[in-house]
């Protein structure tokens, strides 16, 4: 076993090498003949990146050794590092992007570029670095993509917010230059409405950055590998730029209001991403919307935290931090795993439209389990990955009614009801996506005839699927790697406990409820009995319908399930909830006069 | 020999699920459960029919709903609260295993594909959607009373004297929803012990439900440890779940599903329901706050 210390200066010098081999990469790229195959190759360096993020997590050793460049501006060379946080983003990222650029070797050389930034974002020490590193990320990924002018000038803007965000956090040196170090920062922690005005720079950053490219609208017309593409790329950035800045340069529920800020935010992004899963008809677009919304809920568990530990309620921040790491690890693989899932099925069944797919499930079996595995991390049931986060995050929030008194009561109080509804939300949109996509009968020739993809994709998609699966089933393990990013965004209480390695519950539950639940459901299908025969029963009279002719051989379209009509009652429900909503605002005795007759007439 | 507890506790759930049944609105005391005697030994000699085009997901179904409601049913305390499992009881988690378990014959009604089947799955989830707030806020409310999420400590909290005034709200919120709610989900399609499986999982739900509401809102009678309690924990728990029942069909015949097709989920009951839940939320926050 290594010293610590040695270790952790031998992992920096192997990143640094990572991302000079990245950047000499495209340069050979540009050159020209070797351009193919090291296409082909690219995707071994997100993967080495996820193996030494995870080397750095179980080691517990991250940001001990600094790595001055001698490049940068006059007085300032660039400064590397790998902290906790990092390393546990180099692993989440790393796996995703591995699996996009292994099922489609990228053809340009903006590809190695934009790892190369990307990493270099996730190692750097200071501020300068950081913006520049984004920067090259971010024009590397809009020449990729060929992003629109509108993109790209919200990006500008969302460069030009963070830098104002450093500018506020950055002390100053004795002759009045701005001292960008990190650890400068953090040891000058701002309070007060400068922290919350910080906080609100950096998630704005952050959401000019990522969201214009996240869109779901916009997300869901792309093909879906350039989508995987980005979204592998802004999902984790804007989660990182997210719990950096507002999580350990700001320190974490330093300054009062940027907690509200964060809960906020988050809020929205996760009720928008989950109606906008549940009512599209596209499955690229349903999974972009799952990305947004699982973002959504990793901000908002962010704020929980930060709600948290502005009132120093130790052990919910940690609970809460602790559903934050392991929501940036799901919006991680989830939502690149569905649209890789969407790929396949674009190959294979030649649709994304959920209207022409159905009865997927016995004809391509792997791909319908990797969907499964995706869908499970927003649909918060168990044994599902996203329950875990769930299930902890829910254990804190009875805390915070302690906090601010009768509005910050009634502020929790529709904070829960919103999770709630998001949940349900999340559920309603997965078992719609899967039930629709995967079950049923097929309701297209196409569909029918779809077969399994091939055995390099199955891979991909398996081994994304196996990660999420893992997640369900041991949160532990994933919390356990997390651990050093919590010791980064909470030092206090890892200096008070010694660590933050999860509990003995956390190892131990999820996968005995996993292990119990499978264990009946198999013993339950040792008893289900004799079959009687093998034919569909086909009464004469179906709900109201007869048997469909025979030139109808998928069956009758007016009787089989439509995306669109499956949501109909909530369709129906949205539109008066909001106009009643907005009556009772205007005219409430009105409202109420209304309400009690329609409760007496029944 | 904790662990023995277990085996009482879930024979009481079970027996009491299999007694209940489907047809206790029809026939009053005994000849509604020598009718469900008889329909559960049909169903368990019917030879079940496998349709060929379904898929796994199609038995898969019944299966998943009763194994997710037994794994609720072994960590809701009946007469004792010290269950084997009594560290994992926590809301959030039987919440999730009953949703599952409510949840999955939507599995069955979507292999199926049918126009029908997706209304009712959709008129469902859509309910579902607006009524998991209330359900959030009224177990918030109890768990900000208790300081903890578990079964066992809100009980003991509530039994050694909370306020009155978020539990009476909170259960008053939770008729409400009860007189809105709809039917469980339909099997049509099922038969031989599947269906058998669908009707012991909703019944064995409803005694969970029973038994959360009786733990949750009256833990008097709910014993420890000690054995010589259990006689009359027993006895409290079959009169206070008792009563939770006969509470919820007395309700359900005002049900707008019975009364004619509801052209929209929102109800006044509905409503009621969200702001009784507010109310329960806030004054359990206040009354945290006092104290």
């Amino acid at each position: 076993m290594l010293v610590p210390g040695v270790m952790a200066t031998l992992v920096l010098l192997l990143a640094a090498g990572l991302v000079a081999g990245l950047v000499g990469g495209a340069a050979a790229l540009l050159l020209a003949a070797p351009q193919r195959w090291l296409g082909r190759f690219l995707w071994l360096a997100p993967l080495g990146a996820a193996v030494l993020g995870g080397l750095v997590c179980g080691a517990g050793t991250g940001g001990r050794a600094l790595l001055a460049l001698p490049l940068g501006l006059p007085g300032y060379g660039a400064v590397l590092t790998i902290d906790g946080l990092a390393g546990f983003f180099l692993m989440a990222s790393g796996v995703a992007l591995a699996a996009v650029l292994r099922l489609v070797p990228p053809a340009r050389p903006a590809a190695a570029a934009l790892l190369a930034g990307f990493y270099a974002s996730l190692l750097a020490a200071d501020g300068f670095t950081l913006i520049a590193a984004l920067a090259a990320t971010l024009v590397a990924l809009w020449r990729l993509v060929a992003a629109g002018r509108g993109t790209v000038l919200a990006g500008i803007v969302g460069l030009g917010a963070l830098l104002l965000a450093l500018a506020r956090l950055a002390p100053l040196f004795p002759d009045g230059a701005p001292d960008v170090a990190f650890s400068a920062m953090r040891a000058a922690p701002q309070a007060g409405a400068r922290g919350a005005a910080i906080v609100a720079l950096a998630l704005l950053g952050a959401g000019l950055i990522a969201l214009p490219l996240l869109w779901p609208a916009r997300l869901g017309r792309r093909v879906a590998h350039e989508a995987a593409l980005i979204v592998a790329l802004l999902v984790p950035s804007g989660l990182y730029l997210v719990l950096r800045f507002t999580g350990d340069l700001a320190a974490l529920g330093a300054a009062p209001g940027q907690d509200v800020i964060i809960v906020l935010g988050g809020a929205a992004l996760m009720l928008g991403g989950a109606r906008e899963a549940l009512l599209t008809i596209t499955l690229g677009r349903i999974a972009a919307a799952v990305g947004v919304a699982l973002l959504g809920e990793a901000i908002l568990a962010c704020g929980v935290a930060a709600l948290a530990r502005g009132a120093d309620l130790t052990d919910a921040a940690h609970a809460a931090a602790s559903a934050a790491l392991l929501l940036v690890f799901l919006a991680s693989l989830a939502p690149v795993l569905l649209l890789l899932v969407a790929a396949v099925l674009r190959a294979e069944a030649g649709t994304e439209a959920l209207a022409r797919l159905g009865g997927l499930a016995p004809r391509l079996p792997f791909t319908a389990a990797s969907a499964l595995a995706g869908a499970s991390a927003l649909a918060a049931l168990p044994p599902g990955p996203g329950f875990a986060a769930m299930a902890l995050l829910l254990g804190t929030l009875w805390h915070l009614p302690r906090i601010g008194g009768g509005a910050g009561a009634f502020g929790a109080a529709l904070l829960v009801a919103l999770l709630g509804a998001g949940l349900a939300l999340g559920v309603f949109a997965m078992l719609r996506f899967l039930g629709l996509g995967f079950l049923g009968p097929p309701r297209t020739p196409r569909a029918s005839a779809a077969t399994e993809s091939d055995r390099p994709a199955c891979w991909v998609l398996g081994g994304l699927a196996g990660l999420l699966a893992l997640a369900g089933v041991a949160p532990g393990l994933i919390l356990w790697l997390a651990s050093p990013a919590l010791a980064v965004l909470l030092p206090a209480a890892a200096a008070v406990s010694g660590g933050l390695r999860p509990g003995w519950l956390a190892w131990l539950a999820p996968p005995l409820l996993a292990g119990l639940l499978v264990a009946l459901v198999a013993l339950m299908q040792r008893f289900r009995g004799a079959q009687a025969d093998a034919a569909r029963p086909e009464s004469a009279w179906q709900e109201g319908y007869g048997p469909p002719p025979r030139w109808l051989p998928f069956g009758d379209p007016a009787t089989l399930i439509d995306p669109a009509c499956f949501t109909a009652s909530w369709r129906c429900a949205e539109r008066p909830l909001g106009a009643a909503l907005a009556r009772l605002a205007r005219r409430p005795r009105a409202a109420w006069r209304a309400g009690c007759a329609a409760w007496w007439e029944g | 020999m904790a662990g023995m507890v277990e085996i009482p506790h879930l024979a009481l759930m079970i027996a009491a699920a299999l007694a209940l049944g489907v047809g206790v609105r029809d026939k009053p005391g005994f000849a509604a459960m020598r009718e469900n005697f008889l329909m559960w030994r049909g169903l368990w000699r019917q030879r079940a029919r496998w349709p060929a085009p379904l898929t796994g997901a199609f038995w898969l179904a019944p299966a998943l709903s009763l194994a997710s409601v037994l794994l609720a049913a072994a960590l809701t305390p009946s007469f004792t609260t010290a269950l084997p499992g009594a560290a994992l009881a926590s809301l959030p988690l039987l919440a999730g295993l009953l949703g599952l378990s409510a949840l999955a014959p939507g599995l069955a009604l979507l292999e199926g594909g049918t126009t029908a089947g997706g209304l009712a799955l959709g008129w469902r989830l859509g309910f579902g959607v607006l009524a998991t707030p209330i359900l959030f806020l009224v177990l918030w409310s109890l768990a900000q009373l208790a300081g903890g999420v578990l079964i066992g400590g809100i009980s003991a909290e509530i039994a050694a004297g909370a306020p009155l005034a978020p539990r009476l709200l909170g259960l008053l919120a939770l008729a409400a929803l009860a007189r809105c709610a709809p039917e469980p989900l339909p099997c049509p399609d099922h038969a031989g012990r599947a269906r058998a499986a669908f009707l012991a999982a909703a019944a064995l739900r409803r005694v969970v439900l029973c038994s959360l509401i009786a733990d949750l809102f009256f833990p008097a009678g709910l014993a420890g440890t000690e054995v010589a309690g259990w006689g009359i924990g027993i006895l409290a728990w079959v009169i206070k779940a008792g009563a939770v029942a006969l509470a919820g069909s007395a309700l359900a015949p005002a049900r707008p599903a019975t009364r004619r097709p509801s052209p929209t989920l929102l109800s006044p009951e509905l409503g009621a329901a969200w702001a009784l839940a507010l109310g329960a939320a806030l004054s359990a926050a206040f009354a945290r706050g006092a104290a």
